[in-house]
This record gives structure tokens, sequence and C-alpha cells, in this order.
């Protein structure tokens, strides 16, 4: 009996493992990766999202991505839209891989968090690290006939990448759900525009909570808005009008870029009605370009550093009074007030509260290096 | 001299006689010559190469016995006959050429020294049979080995012959507390084993199961020193090898000094070390002969090819059957554009590959080496290449048992090799059915069979488990040599302090 019932236990073993097949297997090879996808509001007031596949052809050297396919449907949810596409495309729908997401204009003014329920859920999806608004609609710019070969998500990624170096855009580091959640503190995501054959970032969208403003900051803004989060990335080139009247019109600017930054964030907010916020930052900096050209003494240099110092103050100021009235606190002023002065925090309605309170800026700038020049 | 007169057509019955014939120990030898002749012969089951030369010596019918296949020719006649012809001329009792010989009258014994390639001597009317040394040997050179190169030390290496390697080890180690125990091992064969170690380092009571494990041993024939591995190992099912074994004389003084024991058996180049580590496979006597930053870079190098063997290909089917998730976005483009034609799931494009490489592998040791260039030439580009044209394997899974191919033969132990190579197997399988769950799952059972496993009574996964600060110095990296004033390899040596 006993020499019998060796080899079955054995078959049993191998089999309840071999048997539960691949219930949960997902082969690469099956799925079609979607890359970017962008969603829109129809006049029917439906959804309609748009996805952008790429195209691989094999060759020598590895796998290239000649084009991409881009398609849409329209639905009521993003899963509905989801499984909309799954029909239509020969392979399993998979959004893991997912590099840039755009929301178009009037869909991001309605709200964006309902759409973003479905990355956040499911753990296989990505967490979206390029996400930005169209100025206009997002299936237009996905449908935009590239100038350069290569698929429409790897042009976009590329775009991100380089924005984001030049501190123009911030790098997102956390989900943008959890600052849904914290009334302290808001997102801001990058403003992109179709072009004819490319796409261009125009600035900053200012959101309130996960709802568009409609309140943007330029490119010029949203450089200094950069250096008020303290979020100097590889480079920070800042055009500064240091004079007015010279010939040729060139000369009365200076280009400096900006190599260090140093912070000093405060918050005061014991008195419920008198709740001040103040930024200060010294900056050390680097000219780039300075068509007038006499940087020969201390004098002349520390004069200059005077005068950039006052404008960069003038547009940091123009800046935080801009995100104020958007009432975007993007740069997190609550949540120094919900840590350190939390009893007053409790007493007021601080989307109410934020767009009144006194914040403003100085800057400080010190250059260090000026070029080969002089 | 030679008498050819004897029948032997061997019938089955004569066969059937083998066992018949082994006499009772403590048979004495004839006083007749002529019984003792057709004893003799009867006993060897008249094998032709048996010898016999007849002559006088002292007025009394003489005959010395040997095996033509084991004997010296020339030997004999300058040690025996030459001498012999000097004393016919004069003569007498005082200088008895026989009398300094070694002689019995014990028939196993004559046996016994007739096959280790003694030339037997039998006098009429005499009981004692006398013996002369007369034994050939051909042995090879003592090369490097080839399967344990290295680029800077010693190039010398074990040889077939018992005497020569001892000979060897006793150069490498001039005291006194050497000491060398031999066993007969084999019923058939009666293979001289050696077991050799320090007294007074190695502990005893190792000492000892190696002993009663060696007495134990029931078989006919002992081939080799990987043969007795078997039969003396801790665990056989144990994937991994218990005894280091080596062809190196220099890693066993090493590690005889480490209060190792090593076991030779003759006709067998390898020697076996008792008690050992897992670590132990990965150490090279190249280690201790370069700088420390290199002997530690290397040793890092190796310990990672152990897992890089083991798991790579069941990590890489993980990914692109489960999580592909993990993979950056520009690497999944690359991984999806060469797997994306492959008809059949990553398990069995791994499978095919991994599997040619075996074959490739084996096909290159069976055969010569101007054929072998061949085969490699032949498995290596034209399979590799057409393959992925053909688009049965990806590029990727290419590269991927390429790597793990090559990791496995980082290994300085070829026993090791050849375990790594096995484990990858199940790990892939598992990696197939749940994922990187699975490889968890069989990793872990992999740490817990080498936390388990023993060598003669010491752990073997140690000094990780159990945990010895102290040694991990010479286990995982290769610190300076001064550095470990212990000896290293653990409380079962007797003198810590070198």
């Amino acid at each position: 009996m006993n020499i019998s019932r060796k080899p079955i236990l054995l078959l049993v073993c191998c089999c309840i493992v071999l048997l539960t097949g691949c219930w949960d297997q997902k082969l690469l090879k099956d799925a079609k990766l979607v890359m970017a996808s962008g969603f829109d509001v129809t006049k029917e007031g439906k959804l309609l999202g748009t996805i952008v596949i790429p195209v691989f052809s094999s060759s020598e050297g590895g796998a290239k991505i000649a084009e991409s396919q881009v398609l849409s449907e329209e639905g009521d949810t993003t899963m509905d839209i989801e499984k909309e596409l799954n029909l239509k495309i020969s392979g399993q729908y998979d959004a893991s891989k997912m590099i840039v997401l755009l929301f178009g204009e009037d869909y991001a003014k309605q709200d964006i968090q309902p759409g973003l329920d479905l990355f956040y859920r499911d753990p296989r999806n990505s967490l979206v690290d390029n996400a930005a608004v169209v100025k206009g609609r997002a299936n237009d710019l996905l449908n935009i006939k590239l100038n350069e070969a290569g698929s429409m998500s790897a042009y976009l990624e590329g775009l991100f990448e380089s924005a984001q170096a030049d501190s123009v855009i911030p790098r997102q580091t956390r989900p943008m759900y959890s600052d849904f959640s914290d009334p302290a503190t808001d997102i801001i995501l990058p403003l992109i525009e179709a072009l004819k054959h490319e796409a261009k970032f125009i600035g900053l969208a200012l959101f309130n909570g996960s709802k568009y403003t409609g309140k943007d900051l330029n490119i010029a803004e949203s450089t200094i808005y950069m250096l008020l989060a303290n979020e100097l990335n590889k480079n920070s080139e800042i055009k500064v009008k240091v004079s007015e009247n010279e010939v040729p019109e060139s000369k009365n600017y200076i280009y400096i870029n900006v190599l260090n930054v140093k912070r000093k964030f405060k918050v005061i907010g014991q008195d419920v009605n008198d709740i001040s916020s103040h930024i200060h930052l010294d900056l050390k900096i680097e000219v780039l370009e300075y068509p007038d050209n006499y940087l020969d003494s201390a004098q002349k240099i520390r004069d200059l550093e005077k005068i950039i110092s006052e404008k960069l103050t003038a547009e940091a100021n123009i800046v935080i009074k801009k995100l104020q009235e958007a009432n975007s606190d993007s740069l997190s002023v609550g949540r120094r007030l919900f840590a350190f002065y939390h009893t007053t925090w409790e007493q007021i309605n601080w989307s109410e509260t934020y767009p009144s309170i006194d914040f403003d800026a100085k800057v400080n700038t010190k250059i260090i290096k000026h070029g080969v020049f002089d | 001299m030679r008498i050819d007169n004897f029948t032997f057509p061997l019938t089955s019955s004569d066969n059937n006689n083998i066992t018949q014939t082994s006499e009772p120990i403590g048979t004495t030898v004839f006083r007749s010559i002529a019984d003792n002749i057709n004893y003799l012969e009867d006993f060897f089951q008249q094998s032709q190469d048996l010898k016999n030369r007849r002559f006088v010596f002292n007025n009394k019918q003489c005959i010395t016995f040997y095996f033509e296949t084991l004997v010296d020719q020339d030997k004999l006649q300058q040690n025996f006959f030459l001498s012999l012809s000097d004393f016919t001329s004069k003569f007498n009792e005082a200088n008895y050429p026989f009398r300094n010989l070694p002689n019995t009258t014990n028939f196993d014994e004559v046996t016994q020294k007739l096959l280790e390639g003694f030339s037997a001597i039998y006098i009429d009317d005499d009981q004692h049979v006398f013996f002369v040394e007369t034994a050939a040997s051909f042995v090879r050179s003592t090369n490097e080995p080839s399967n344990e190169k290295v680029v800077r030390g010693a190039h010398q290496g074990f040889v077939e012959n018992l005497t020569i390697n001892l000979n060897l080890l006793r150069h490498r180690i001039v005291d006194r507390s050497l000491y060398i125990q031999y066993i007969t091992l084999g019923n058939k064969t009666n293979t001289k084993v050696a077991l050799a170690y320090m007294k007074g380092l190695a502990d005893e009571t190792i000492v000892e199961t190696a002993l009663t494990r060696l007495h134990n041993i029931s078989t006919d024939m002992v081939f080799s020193t990987e043969f007795l591995e078997e039969y003396i190992e801790d665990s056989t099912a144990s994937p991994f090898p218990q005894m280091l074994n080596t062809e190196r004389p220099d890693r066993v003084e090493a590690n005889l000094m480490e209060g190792k024991i090593a076991i030779f058996a003759d006709g067998s180049p390898t020697v076996l070390l008792i008690p050992s580590t897992f670590f132990a496979f990965y150490q090279s006597p190249d280690d201790y002969n370069s700088r420390v930053y290199v002997g530690s870079f290397i040793r890092m190098i190796r310990l990672f090819s152990f897992g890089v063997a083991v798991t790579l290909p069941a990590i890489y089917i993980a990914v692109i059957g489960f999580h592909f998730g993990v993979m950056p976005p520009q690497l999944a483009i690359t991984v999806k554009g060469s797997i994306d034609n492959i008809p059949y799931p990553p398990l069995v494009e791994a499978f095919i590959m991994e599997l040619t490489i075996e074959l490739i592998r084996e096909a290159g040791i069976r055969l010569p080496t101007a054929i072998g260039t061949t085969i490699s030439i032949v498995g290596g580009l034209v399979i590799g290449d057409a393959i992925v044209k053909a688009g049965l394997v990806s590029n990727t899974m290419i590269v991927i048992v390429a790597m793990t191919a090559i990791a496995c033969y980082v290994v300085p132990s070829s026993e090791m090799s050849s375990t790594v190579r096995l484990l990858r197997f199940p790990m892939m399988i598992a990696a197939a059915i749940f994922g990187f769950v699975g490889i968890a799952f069989g990793l872990m059972v992999l740490l817990i069979h080498l936390c388990k496993l023993e060598s003669f009574g010491t752990p073997y996964f140690s000094p990780i488990a159990p945990f010895r600060w102290h040694h991990l110095k010479d286990s995982i990296l290769r610190m300076p040599i001064w550095w470990s004033k212990n000896r290293n390899i653990n409380r079962y040596t007797k003198k810590m302090k070198k």
C-alpha cells in the first residue's frame, strides 16, 4: 500500500504546481503598450480618450519605433474608454508603461480627479510621471504629424525631460492623487500647446485642488516659480532687463543662469487674522549673455547684482500674486501653517484665507561667474 | 624458461570457481616447488601475463614469478639476476644472497605482493618466498590541471600515482605533524586510499568520522576519489558538493593548514578535502597570489556570478511573463520589440536556448580539440545567429542565456559549476508559474537547504549561517593575509592561532 502511495503523492504534488496554469501570467508579447494618452470632454459632456501605441519594427541593433498608432474613443469613465479601445487593438491594453498623460483644457477645468482613479487603483499601472494640461484639446495634440521620426510618446517624453532639466516645469515627485486629498497644498502642471508639426511648453497651469483654474504662468514666470519652489534642476536661464534706452535693443538685457538657490521660507500665523508668509531667495548666478559687456570692475558687478535682485524680486512677487489670485497654493504655504500653527489652521478655511494672506518674496543675487570675458 | 604446456580454455564452470579459489587467510606456502607452481597458476586463473623464470641456485631448483604487465624486466635483471651471478662464484653461508630480502611463508602475502609488482622467488624445499622490488610505473608528468588553471601561482598538479601525489604534498609541508594513513578499499580493485591531515590541527572527531565512513564502504571497485565521495558524503540528495575536490597541491596544502583532511586515492589525480563550506568552492589560489583589492574584487565577482547563474533566466522569465512594469519604458520597448514575434511562452523559449547551450557544451567536451572548435563556431555563431533570424528565440533571451552560461563557468570548482547550472532550471520553472513570488520561494528553499546542510558535522554555509563576523573577511572578501590571525575554518580546528 505504502509503495504505491508514494508515486501518487508525488504526482499529486506535481499536478498541484503545474495545473495552476498561468492564470496570473501577463505576457509582454501579448500586451499593447499604451505609452501616452489624453483626456478631453466632448460637446455632449462625454469623456474622449486618446491613446498612443508605439508600433515596433525589429531590425538589426534592436527594436525601433517607426511610428505610432493613435486611437480615440468616447465613453463615460476611463475604464469605459479602456474597454472600448481594447476591442479595437490587437493585444491586451496595458497602461503600465504610460509615460505621458495629457488633459484637455476644458476637461482639466471640470476636474481631473475622476479620470485618474483607474491609474492609482490598479497597482500594475504607471504612476503617471509626466502629466500636462493642453491649451486646446489633447486629442489634437496627440494627432500632430511630427517632423521627426519616432513615436509621439517618445517625442513627448523627450520634451518633458529637457524642459525639466531647464527648470521650466516641475518634476513630479509624488503621485498627484495624494495632493488632491490634501487641502493644504495644490498641484501645478505644465501647460503645453499644439503647433503644426510639434508641441511646445508655454508655461504652468495653476490648479485649485483637482480643478484647473484657467490661469497660467508664462515661461518666464514659470522659471521664477521653480526657484521659489526650490526646484532648481540642471540649469535655470532667466532673462532680465537691466537698462532701458540702450541701442540696439539687445543691449538692454542680461541672460543669467542660476547655479545655486538657498531658500528661506517663513510662515507666521499666531494670529488668525494676520497670517503672513515670506520667501527669501539667495541666488548664486552666472552671466550667460550680456551684450553691454562691461563687467571689469567690482562696483559694476555690484550694481548689476542690485538691479537683477530688484527685477527678480518684482517678478517673484508677481508670480506669488498670480498664485494667490488663482487660489493655487502649490508652494504649500498651507502645509507649513498646518505643521507649525495647527490651532490657527483649525480655525480657518484655508482655501478662503489663502488669497488674502500677506505673502511676498525677496531675491538676492550674487554673480559668481561671468564667463571668460574680462 | 617459460612453461606453456597448460591447457586453458576457460569454461563457464571455471569462471564460477572464482569465488571458490579465494583461499582462507593464512594458507602457507608448500615446500615442494612443483606444488607451488601449480597452486599459484591456478590461483591466478592461469592468467597469461603471469610469467616465471626457472634457474638453479646453490644446486636447488628455483623459480621466480612475476606479472609481466607490472614488472620492469630491466629492474629484475639488474636488481636480482646480476647480483645473483656474482654470488654463484663465491658463495658461502655468511653472504647468502636472499638473507636481506623480505620474505614470507604466507600465501596471501605472496599474491598481494605479486599484484603490487614484486617478483616472488620460490626455492625448492624452502617454505620461504622472497621478494624483489621490480614494479614498473608509467606516470605522466605533474602538469597543471586543465580544469583549475591559475594566472599566478604554482603550475603543478596531482597525477594518477598515489606515491607521487603524497611526495608532492610532503615536499610542500615539511613537518612531522603531517600524518598519512593508508586504507585499502574495493574488494576487487584493492585501491590504496590515503588520508592526510595535520595532527594537532585537524579535529580528531572528524578524522574518526571520515575513517568510519571509509571503512564502512562495501564495494568491489574504487576508481576515483569522486566515486568515494558519494559513499561518505552527508547528503547525497543535496545538489551541492559537500567535499571540495581539487587537483592542485597548493590548494591541498592551504586547506590542510586550515585543519582540513585530504583524501587521496591511487589512480585518481583528484583530492577530496573535508570538511568544506560553500565559500571554499569560490576560493582559488589566484586570490592569494594577487593583490588584496584584486583578490577581493574577483571573489565578489564570483559570488555575484552565483546569483546571476541561478536567478538571471528566472528573473527574465518572471519579468516578461508577469511583471514587465518593473522595466523602465525604454527597456520595455527594446525587449518587447525583440519578443513580439516569438511563437511560444518565455519558459519554452528559455528551455530551448538553455538546452542548446548544454548540448554545445557537452559536445565540446567529448570531441577532440580540432572538432571542438568547429562545434563551438557552429553552435555559437550559426545557431545563435540563425535562431534569432528565424524568429525562434529572441535576441534578449540569447543575451540572458549567454550571460548565465558565462556566469556558470566563473566558479573555480567544476563540481560547483555543474550544480549551479542545474539549479537554474527549477528556478526558471518556479518563475514561469508564479513570477517573482516563485523566485522568492525558490531562493528561500535554496537558502534553507544551504543553512541546514552539513559537511562532516560542520555547517556548510558558515560563516553566513551560523554567522561569524570574523570569518567573513576571508570568505566573501579577501582581506590581507596577515589580518586573519586565527585559523579560518571554524571551531572544529584545534589550534586557533596561526
